[in-house]
């Protein structure tokens, strides 16, 4: 094959082997685990999310793209360790999933046919979950889609749901994604408060659908991740928007999303201490100071994860202060030389001519 | 559009020269760039075997065209020339338009890894078979230029678009150059926005309950837990994973970073503003007694803008500098802080007051895990001492007893 022009030697300095490590699939791994199946001892296995900046993307766009109908949509990846990794999505001939219960079966055909191409294109990742939206009412399992997931994971584990709120989304400017796992039939989660006061803001309407499944499944933490090339391109694209960079007040523009943020992890810190006090009664043992100081630890993650957003916002202000107010006295000064040298001149011109 | 080195030869497949009068109007989408990026990382990472070929989907009236999803494509090679599997192909581009029908999407282009000097003789066997394909002959090729992406400078990206060009029947295709402008829709932009901020770097999932994570250090790898682990182990960290950096640290790099490049793009246009002005002839406004009038030729509005940005810089002076007293000295101004000034200092504290939040936040969230480890251990010191001395129980229990008040405090403390 005639190798040259397909600059294939030059594709080679453009990944970086570990800081891509995600984007590498192994089959044989892949296989191995679905074989040993680590998450049918603990209904709590997984506990992480990554998704690439492709399949982010994607999502949100298809979700936006649907208006106030829901979507639906596949995604594929694998699974390592108690992390799924959403390598990418792709979109379902489907709509208005949330009244019907097998909105998933219509689309089954396409779903095989899409995977089975992928596959001969090189493109070996499974079907690793499914990802829906819920245009404004936020990121939550209705009981229907409890239903649609607790199904998924008898068959097709490891299975993961995920939710996007297209409208929160572009009114808070990031963003607002779940990732959602059932519990088993059976299982009863040790603290059944907990998941129900993380998501406080449903709408009323929906408010009962909500409670009434809030504790059959439980939510796990989202991450993006990017290639090394990615990264490049993306800091060449914004190179375009540089104004608006500089000119940006994110602690400003976020007051009311960092409002709602310091209000969700002081609920949940009320919480954590109510669960402490109930505790601290009885000598400690076994599982429960570990629950304990899971709960903890999600706050201190809210807290700190809050105090670094806030912490860039002020850097943003304290650059657009040092780069255009604090010099501004002495252009102020060599302004008004200036201007002052020209009027003199304006008026001896008017004079002569 | 990229930097053509002037030494090389002309490329016989590239038209150059000017553009026809009707330009065609092409809008590329980021989410196409992430995903042809995407997939050559995917493609060469995972070592698969041929090219990096794929197809774009977009939408077309009349002369606008816009590029907004791509996807890979699988290859098969026919005496020598590589060309798309085009039964795959088909279908492939039949699923695609299945899910894009409002607005309805449609092929508009091909992409491929090329060098800068153009579409190679290698391009075109592929491009051929898909406008015969598809029946559509106005099929574009992005070429997407690897040796280009360590020198990006001021938002160049390194990929060309070349229309194609059939100057009369049965002649060779050539390829003409096109412009194009980067457009997005509102949900694309803060995706991408969301993705370029984080700073997430792709680094492979660590098994949480080894000892990589926990207090060893923050610097995890990119999963963004730094969860204290009940576990006591402490072992070295894996080499590779020092030189990785937690996930805030990250972030901030990423937004600092985005900055520098917003002030270099800011000190570029200062400077070109500077020279500009500079290659004025001199008038009154440099030298007091010259008497010549402005040429003719000065752009006057421009003139007036770069006055009038000027004008507006002063209005930045922060209301407690130094100025410049009348007795000649300098010293503070007596003015009270002004509204901006007094806001400003708000959110300064309103900032380091989540800091101190979240820092003390930490504390106790150690502090109590503090606790239950030394509970633990207490426990387990209680057991072995009342199974190895079954006479000392008295004393053991009178330990047990004081221990357990200790732990009471300790917990205590760690709650309230």
């Amino acid at each position: 094959m005639a190798q040259k022009g397909w600059e294939i030697e030059n594709a080679i300095k453009l990944v970086d082997p570990t800081r891509d490590a995600l984007y590498n699939y192994d089959a044989d791994k892949v296989k191995k685990i679905a074989n040993e199946r680590p998450w049918r001892a603990d209904p709590n296995h997984f506990k992480y999310v990554r998704i690439s900046a492709v399949a982010l993307v994607k999502m949100v766009m298809h979700a936006r793209s649907g208006g106030e109908l829901e979507i639906m949509g596949l995604m594929i990846g694998y699974v390592e360790h108690e992390t799924f990794i959403v390598t990418d999505a792709m979109r379902l001939p489907v709509e208005g999933t949330e009244t019907r219960v097998n909105a998933a079966d219509e689309a089954n055909e396409y779903m095989v046919a899409f995977l089975e191409r992928s596959r001969q294109a090189g493109q070996m990742e499974n079907a690793v979950g499914w990802y829906h939206s819920h245009p404004g009412y936020g990121c939550w399992l209705s009981g229907i889609d409890v239903g649609t997931q607790e199904m998924q994971q008898m068959a097709n584990e490891p299975f993961l749901a995920v939710v996007i709120d297209p409208h929160r989304t572009i009114s808070a400017g990031k963003v607002e994604i779940g990732a959602f796992r059932t519990y088993p039939a059976n299982h009863k989660p040790e603290d059944s408060g907990s998941s129900a006061q993380g998501m406080a803001a449903v709408p009323m309407a929906k408010a009962a659908d909500f409670g009434a499944h809030a504790n059959r499944y439980y939510s796990l933490e989202v991450s993006h991740y990017k290639s090394t090339l990615d990264a490049k391109l993306l800091e060449a694209l914004w190179n375009k928007y540089w104004v608006q960079t500089l000119s940006s007040s994110p602690l400003f523009t976020n007051r009311e999303y960092v409002t709602k943020q310091i209000e969700d992890v002081v609920a949940k810190t009320a919480l954590v201490h109510d669960s402490m006090k109930k505790n601290s009664g009885l000598p400690p043992m076994g599982p429960k100071p570990k629950v304990g100081n899971d709960e903890l630890a999600k706050v201190v993650k809210a807290a700190e994860k809050i105090a670094s957003e806030e912490k860039m916002g002020l850097m943003a202000a304290m650059v657009k202060e040092k780069v255009f107010a604090a010099a501004a006295p002495q252009v102020d000064q060599a302004a008004h030389a200036v201007a002052t040298n020209g009027g003199d001149t304006q008026m001896a011109d008017v004079k002569a001519g | 559009m990229a930097g053509k080195s002037a030494s090389s030869p002309p490329n016989p497949l590239v038209i150059t020269g000017k553009a026809p009068d009707t330009p065609l109007n092409v809008q590329l989408h980021p989410l196409a760039l992430l995903t042809i990026s995407d997939y050559i990382t995917r493609h060469t990472l995972r070592s698969q075997q041929g090219p990096v070929v794929g197809a774009i989907i977009g939408e077309q009236s009349g002369r606008d065209f816009t590029l907004e999803h791509a996807f890979e494509c699988k290859l098969e090679e026919h005496h020598g020339d590589v060309l798309v599997d085009s039964g795959w192909f088909t279908e492939r581009l039949e699923q695609y338009r299945d899910v894009h029908k409002a607005p309805p999407l449609d092929l508009v282009a091909m992409f491929a890894l090329g060098p800068v000097e153009g579409p190679q003789e290698v391009h075109l066997p592929m491009l051929k078979q898909v406008q015969q394909l598809t029946g559509n002959d106005s099929i574009m090729l992005l070429l997407f230029h690897g040796e280009l992406v360590d020198q990006l400078q001021g938002g160049k990206l390194p990929i060309t678009l070349y229309e194609s060009v059939q100057e009369q029947e049965g002649t060779q295709l050539r390829f003409r150059e096109l412009s194009f402008e980067v457009e997005t829709g509102e949900a694309e932009m803060i995706g991408v926005d969301t993705v370029a901020k984080a700073g997430s770097t792709a680094v492979a999932v660590q098994k949480a309950d080894t000892a990589q994570g926990g207090e060893s250090s923050k610097k995890g790898a990119g999963k963004g837990k730094g969860k204290a682990k009940d576990k006591d182990t402490k072992t070295d960290e894996d080499g590779d994973l020092a030189g990785v950096l937690s996930p805030e640290d990250d972030e901030l790099i990423a937004s600092l970073t985005a900055k520098t490049n917003a002030i270099r793009m800011l000190n570029q246009r200062i400077n070109l503003i500077r020279s500009y002005l500079n290659t004025m002839p001199s008038s009154y406004l440099t030298d007091a007694s010259s008497t010549t009038p402005p040429p003719d030729t000065t752009n006057h509005s421009l003139l007036r803008s770069v006055n009038s940005l000027l004008s507006r810089v002063p209005l930045l002076a922060p209301q407690t500098a130094t100025v410049v007293l009348p007795n000649g000295h300098e010293g503070q101004s007596q003015q009270p802080p002004s509204g901006i000034h007094a806001a400003g200092e708000k959110e300064r504290q309103d900032v380091h007051l989540t800091s101190l939040l979240a820092a003390l936040s930490r504390s106790v969230a150690e502090a109590q895990s503090m606790g239950s480890k030394f509970q633990i251990l207490t426990r387990e010191k209680d057991n072995k001492a009342r199974n190895t001395y079954g006479s000392g129980g008295g004393r053991g229990g009178g330990r047990g007893f004081a221990d357990e008040g200790l732990m009471g405090d300790v917990s205590g403390s760690g709650v309230s």
